[in-house]
């Protein structure tokens, strides 16, 4: 849910990087803190088991200038992939702005990526959302392994829905596809924030429409 | 509005009742943030570029809590604290799921601070009803028009750096 502060001329949102298990999500948050400018990002928080498996959520919080006038800041959180915690994948999906699902490039992974989508409507729709009413994109991860799934067949099982949204490859240790991700989620909720509250759109970048690759 | 907007108005409002709180119970800072943890008003100002990640954290442990309060049958707690040898954290949730934290040290005690939350959370009822009746009735009345600066990218690298 976007805040709006008057006041102090700021707007947040909330960006949630959600997918299986070890599929990348906490490297895309780590990828960009380390190269995003010093000036724009804030400390980043991650709460993580010994075994270094996220055990409730990360935490990167991102300030930006695209909104004229205003700070527009972007809460990146990610989810605990792991099966036992759903409870906390459903908390931290609450009043969400936008969503990147992450999935598992790798054939062995399929089903975690099915499951972990259908996981992520089933919370949407604890907290009375529905995926159709939320921003979301979803990023092919770990393409540089060697047995990996093509994307067609990734966007086969995951693109699913009626509406086909926007996909991107990538590597998450290397930085592939990951600013890519983040600048158009952030680009999508903004319209999305724009639309709502019935103001003019203006200079939305093209791309910013939800089309599918090809 | 979408979301959840505050005016200029109520932000003075809000910023001066945490002032007086933060005055009266010996406080080194009070912040409100909502649950999702966005920050709605404080007292001081970021200096350590920590006040979002302390906002998130405590959003997040009061959800915990209030989950963990559910399974034992209990509908909510209302307030959590948590005890440091130099450094204290009390939260306090109030209406429309506002928490209130306040941060402190050596110099009060928990039970002021607690008596002096509750206190301003009970004043502060009234001003929140007020902003959430507002943002209910026409949000579109704010007579401000976002737009998306001309050419611009929300994020890009750092000047010479690949990711």
């Amino acid at each position: 849910m976007s805040f709006v502060n008057f006041a102090r001329k700021e707007i947040s949102f909330k960006i949630v990087y959600y997918g299986p298990p070890r599929c990348g999500k906490t490297t895309n948050l780590e990828c960009i803190h380390r190269s995003i400018p010093d000036d724009v990002k804030g400390q980043m928080t991650m709460l993580s088991t010994q075994q270094d498996r996220t055990l409730y959520f990360d935490f990167l919080p991102l300030k930006s200038d695209i909104i004229s006038g205003f700070t527009s800041k972007f809460q990146l959180y990610t989810v605990p992939g792991q099966p036992i915690y759903n409870e906390t994948r459903r908390l931290v999906l609450n009043g969400v702005d936008g969503i990147v699902f992450v999935g598992d490039s790798q054939w062995s992974e399929m089903r975690a990526n099915v499951d972990s989508f259908q996981n992520m409507e089933e919370n949407l729709a604890k907290q009375n959302m529905k995926l159709d009413d939320v921003p979301y994109i979803l990023q092919y991860n770990k393409r540089d392994l060697p047995s990996v799934a093509p994307s067609y067949y990734m966007d086969f099982s995951l693109n699913r829905r009626e509406a086909k949204v926007h996909f991107f490859e990538s590597i998450a240790t290397e930085g592939v596809g990951i600013f890519e991700s983040l600048n158009l989620i952030s680009r999508l909720v903004i319209a999305k924030f724009i639309e709502e509250n019935n103001m003019p759109v203006v200079d939305v970048p093209s791309d910013v429409s939800v089309s599918a690759d090809s | 509005m979408s979301g959840f907007a505050i005016s200029e108005a109520q932000s003075k409002k809000l910023h001066s009742a945490l002032h007086d709180l933060s005055v009266q119970a010996e406080a080194k800072s009070v912040f409100m943030s909502d649950r999702g943890g966005n920050i709605i008003a404080q007292t001081s100002q970021d200096q350590d570029g920590t006040i979002d990640n302390v906002a998130a954290l405590a959003a997040g442990s009061f959800c915990a809590t209030r989950e963990l309060a559910r399974m034992i049958g209990e509908p909510e707690f209302h307030s959590i604290f948590h005890q440091g040898e130099r450094a204290n954290i009390y939260i306090q949730s109030t209406v429309f799921d506002i928490l209130i934290l306040v941060l402190f040290g050596k110099e009060t005690t928990p039970g002021l601070v607690k008596l002096y939350t509750e206190k301003t959370c009970l004043e502060l009822g009234t001003l929140l009803e007020e902003v959430m009746k507002q943002n209910a009735a026409d949000a579109s009345s704010q007579p401000v028009t976002f737009k998306i600066a001309e050419n611009a990218q929300p994020f890009a690298v750092k000047k010479g750096d690949t990711p």
